[in-house]
């Protein structure tokens, strides 16, 4: 079987063995990649009858089509992205930044090198780490309804982020990467965090470019490991230009009494899908969920987020934000799950849609399976338009129609930006936000 | 101003049926009721963008063979729930052996 | 806290459980086939386009898969080759009880129909197996116009009425179900209420089956006239058996400008009975259609009360309320469509399961573009008594609009230790304190129903509780 698979697809095979050979990849990694690779041929295409598929139309997609360019140079972060890491320079750790899939800037702070931190892209992380990123790797599961882009992901990945925090480390400063595509019409980015025993961090992935002059793809994983009283927040950006029509699975999973905070803000691409997952598998963990959306033209969204209590006495919160101008479409699908025994658990979800404009159109869809009774799970979810008593005050305070609208927004959005503690993080994705709304036909 | 495009012989429906066809990047359903009757209406249904022209064809209505909906081919009208919206409807006119739709620019 | 030995007992006692021995007029060949769905068709003499109606339904029926969602594995065992899909129990159907057969009436006085008919309704249609067999409506509202037959009935003496709408709210493709309905129905209540005429009392109707492996597939189609009022409830039992039943109905209503139909059910099927059924409502402008959906019985129930508001100004009101005990899933829920302007619906669901049972809320508010004003609320709220059971919500909202606002919320969770530590500490055991928590979840509900049925709802609570703590 496997042998039919890969004479009639051999592409991907020589590309994955071109790239291992090309960042010179010990064999398990390599060996890695080929089941991953494997795995993506032999899953079939999603279909539109899967419930998890039903709003994203992916029948034009020939995913075995597309192959990952070979990072062969070192390539120099286009002026943009300088300036927005210039920006921020200065209160963050460390900095990484990969184009193309190819690491183009990295900087990491003494301070983080001496407390043992780990930052650095992925080629460099299996040579210099071979056990942790190993193990780590060879735990990680598949999930079902998103495995052909999961497996794809991970057998096309270049460039990428391992990041490491060891017992007891907690940094004040953030650390951020980013990644863009100048030249690459499929990019594959993929995160491996790993917190140990009573580490803290604050993470920045921004998936971010200018508009592409032709239609890009991109598959991206992101796995966060939480050790027994971790603190990790973890902002995933995504301003990818209009062009990209992006997958992403996120799966984060908690050990005892850790606490994570995740921060999903999507601006960009022409249509952009993920699933975002927390598995709360130990007692004391805490899983707060944040998400906001500001789509316009006809960019199509399509999220889908998981609260899994696999026991008791965990806790779980969701707040989810979507803002809708233009023809944009939105869809939003929750899932609290409290798995048998599982008592104790608290469970909360939100999501909030501010329809800005006719043809519009949102979708919300927050569902809970609760398989334990001393649980506490609430949901709610609302779409309403443009608050017209606001509208009326702020103009009646002498603002401009544009500007009151504008406000509103920002308003709408803010409380969950808010949240994102690290200053310099928050200031730089605020302001990437507000300028999104700026920009619009306000 | 409309656009006439060529969509089938009239051999390729038979009387009593529906078909698919592709005309303007669209997708029509093609009817034919009668040997000299002609309708052509979107292959989606209002209700669920259900595919009309793989429905069966009772007379002047359609049946999407998703949820049940009828329509009613000549004038669009949703003529059963689940669907609440008309479907939109293209002239046709045949030519010898062909048939062709109207579409708007 | 409770034992799951005790929790696994109760729901036992289940009192209309009892099954009699009757002699059938006629009783078809188990199983489905085309001769079948003739033979029905030409016991009852329908005209032709009834006939082919059935007939195309059967064909779908046949090519239709079984639905991949909701319960798969108890509806893999539905065995559709073991059903009776057509018993006659009478030979004619009872204007008086004295004309319905001895035993037929016997079981119904110990359901209690003819007193309730006597205390409060204005009309009562008695269905047992597959045909109607005891009918009667107050003669003041028979001379104002309002008709309420048997759906056979009022094939035959109002065709034009009843192919104007039959299966034009329900077509038979809409689902699996909805398509064996359309083959083989028998029976349901057919109501026309003619324009302004108010019906403040209410009709009803009570559907019993009694043989094994019965296939009940009642079709009741309503249409309140412009400015009219109705309010219907129907209720249902069956015997237990080891073996299972099918109860697959199609309910239509058809809600003319101004009108206002409420439609209460009471279902009580014993934990035998598959109940999977297709209700749907069609309201125009400023009409307004209520359902009130209690579920306490079946095995598995799959039943989504659904209102499309096509005319502007028009109000959809669901309230299911669903227990569910050891070896049940209540899978219920709620649609509301707002195809036009100015359109208001609420939504108020209220779930319990206990001893394993399982609770399934499934919805969906639809804005359609151009359906400006629209106002809607979801309430759905679920308790769960034990640790072996489950609790599921899948609400979808699908706004196509702006100027809409849309509301839902929703709560899973145990009994409140609070609520019950204060009942306790003023002397209730913990049993009755429980009880007394549910009969107020459920009071919504119950305040909805006609005092008898909110008295007869308490004491089956009271009853499902027993031993269920302590």
């Amino acid at each position: 079987m496997g042998n039919t698979l890969m004479t009639a697809s051999p592409a991907g095979l020589e590309r994955i063995k071109t790239i291992s050979h090309h960042l010179g990849e010990p064999d398990w990694a390599s060996a890695l990649r080929r089941e991953a690779w494997q795995r993506f041929m032999e899953t079939p295409m999603p279909s539109r009858t899967h419930e998890h598929w039903r709003r994203t139309d992916i029948s034009h997609l020939r995913l075995e089509d597309i192959v990952p360019t070979v990072p062969t140079r070192t390539p120099a972060p286009p002026d943009w992205l300088e300036e927005t890491i210039r920006v921020g320079a200065r209160r963050v750790a460390g900095t990484l930044a990969f184009v193309d899939g190819a690491l183009a800037y990295s900087h990491v702070t003494d301070s983080l090198r001496k407390q043992g931190v780990i930052f650095t892209d992925w080629a460099q992380a299996v040579h210099s780490h071979p056990d942790i990123v190993r193990r780590a790797m060879e735990q990680l599961d598949y999930d079902p309804a998103d495995e052909k882009f999961t497996a794809m992901a991970r057998a096309y990945a270049t460039g990428g982020t391992v990041l490491l925090v060891p017992a007891g480390v907690r940094l004040t400063l953030p650390l951020q990467t980013f990644f863009t595509a100048t030249n690459a019409t499929a990019v594959f980015p993929h995160t491996l965090v790993i917190l140990e025993e009573g580490s803290r961090v604050t993470l920045l992935d921004g998936l971010l470019s200018p508009d592409l002059p032709t239609r890009a793809f991109g598959s991206g994983v992101a796995d966060l490991i939480l050790g027994e009283g971790a603190e990790l927040t973890y902002v995933l950006f995504q301003q990818w230009g209009r062009g990209m029509e992006y997958f992403h699975h996120q799966r984060a999973v908690l050990g005892r009494d850790s606490h994570l905070t995740t921060i999903t803000v999507a601006l960009g691409a022409s249509l952009s899908k993920a699933t975002i997952e927390s598995v709360l598998c130990s007692p004391g963990a805490v899983s707060d969920m944040l998400g906001v959306v500001f789509g316009d033209d006809n960019q199509h969204f399509d999220h889908h987020t998981v609260q899994l209590h696999t026991v008791g006495n965990t806790t779980s919160d969701l707040l989810f934000k979507v803002a809708l101008d233009g023809q944009a479409y939105s869809a939003y699908s929750g899932l609290i799950r409290i798995e048998p025994g599982a008592q104790k658990a608290n469970a909360y979800q939100r999501n909030e849609n501010l329809v800005l404009s006719r043809q519009a159109h949102a979708e919300t869809l927050p569902n809970l399976e609760i398989e334990a009774n001393d649980v506490r799970c609430t949901h709610g979810a609302t779409v309403a338009p443009m608050d017209t008593e606001q509208m009326f005050y702020l103009m009646s305070r002498g603002l401009a129609p544009r500007d009151a609208n504008r406000l509103i927004v920002e308003g709408f959005l803010q409380p969950v930006l808010d949240r994102i503690s690290a200053k310099s993080l928050r200031e730089m994705v605020s302001a990437k936000v507000d300028e999104k709304i700026a920009s619009g036909r306000f | 101003m409309a656009i006439r495009v060529n969509i089938a012989e009239s051999a390729e429906v038979p009387v009593g049926k529906a078909i698919v066809v592709q005309a303007g990047g669209r997708r029509l359903a093609l009817c034919r009721p009668s040997e000299s009757e002609w309708y052509a209406i979107d292959d989606m249904c209002t209700h669920d963008g259900g595919p009309l022209g793989e429905g069966e064809l009772l007379g002047y209505e359609i049946e999407c063979p998703r949820h049940g909906a009828h329509f009613d081919v000549r004038t669009g009208e949703a003529l059963t729930l689940p669907a609440t919206r008309p479907v939109n409807t293209y002239k046709v006119h045949v030519e010898g052996n062909q048939v062709f739709v109207e579409l708007p620019e | 806290m409770a034992t799951p030995q005790s929790l696994l007992d109760v729901g036992t006692e289940y009192q209309y459980g009892f099954r009699d021995e009757i002699e059938y007029v006629y009783k078809a060949e188990k199983g489905l086939s085309r001769r079948v769905v003739e033979m029905i068709s030409h016991m009852k003499g329908e005209p032709d386009w009834m006939r082919e109606f059935r007939l195309r339904a059967l064909e779908i029926f046949l090519k239709k898969p079984m639905p991949t969602w909701g319960n798969t594995k108890l509806l893999s065992e539905i065995h559709f080759d073991d059903i009776y899909y057509y018993i006659k129990p009478a030979e004619k159907q009872g204007r008086s009880w004295e004309e319905v057969p001895e035993q037929i009436k016997n079981t119904f006085e110990k359901l209690g129909i003819p007193e309730a008919e006597r205390k409060f309704l204005a009309g009562v249609s008695a269905q047992y197996e597959s045909e109607v067999v005891y009918h009667s409506i107050r003669e003041d509202l028979e001379r104002q116009g309002v008709i309420f037959m048997d759906m056979d009935s009022g094939l035959r003496e109002h065709p034009d009425l009843v192919r104007r709408w039959f299966g034009k709210v329900v077509p038979p493709a809409d689902n699996k179900f909805a398509a064996l309905n359309s083959a083989v129905w028998s029976g349901g209540s057919f109501i026309y209420v003619p324009p302004g005429v108010h019906v403040e009392i209410p009709l009803q109707a009570y559907f019993r089956i009694n043989a094994e492996n019965m296939g009940q597939f009642e079709r009741t189609l309503i249409i309140a006239d412009e400015g009219s009022r109705v309010h219907y409830i129907e209720g249902c039992t069956a015997p237990i058996y080891s073996t299972d039943s099918l109860h697959s109905a199609v309910v239509e209503l058809i809600a003319l400008k101004g009108a206002h139909i409420r439609y209460t059910t009471v279902q009580n099927w014993s934990k035998n009975v598959y109940n999977l059924v297709t209700k749907r409502a069609v309201a125009y402008e400023d009409a307004t259609v209520e359902w009130v959906d209690g579920n306490l019985g079946s095995k598995l129930t799959m039943k989504y009360p659904s209102v499309y508001m096509v005319g502007k100004g028009a109000r959809g009101d669901i309230l299911s309320v669903a227990f569910a005990g050891p070896g049940q899933h209540q899978d219920a829920g709620a649609k509301v469509i707002h195809a036009a302007p100015y359109t208001t619906s609420t939504v108020v669901s209220k779930s319990i399961s206990k001893g394993g049972g399982r609770t399934t809320y499934r919805g969906l508010v639809q804005v359609d573009e151009g359906a400006v004003g629209v106002k809607c609320n979801v309430r759905c709220d679920a308790l769960l008594l034990d640790e072996f059971s489950r609790s599921d919500t899948y609400p979808t909202m699908n706004v196509k609009e702006d100027d809409v606002r849309i509301e839902h919320e929703a709560t899973v969770s145990k009994v409140g230790e609070e609520q019950l530590f204060y009942l306790m500490s003023r002397g209730l055991s913990e049993q009755e304190a429980t009880t007394m928590i549910i009969n107020g979840f459920f009071e919504p509900f119950a305040k909805e129903l006609p005092l008898e049925y909110a008295v007869e709802l308490n004491r089956l609570i009271a009853l499902e509780m027993e031993g269920s703590v302590g």
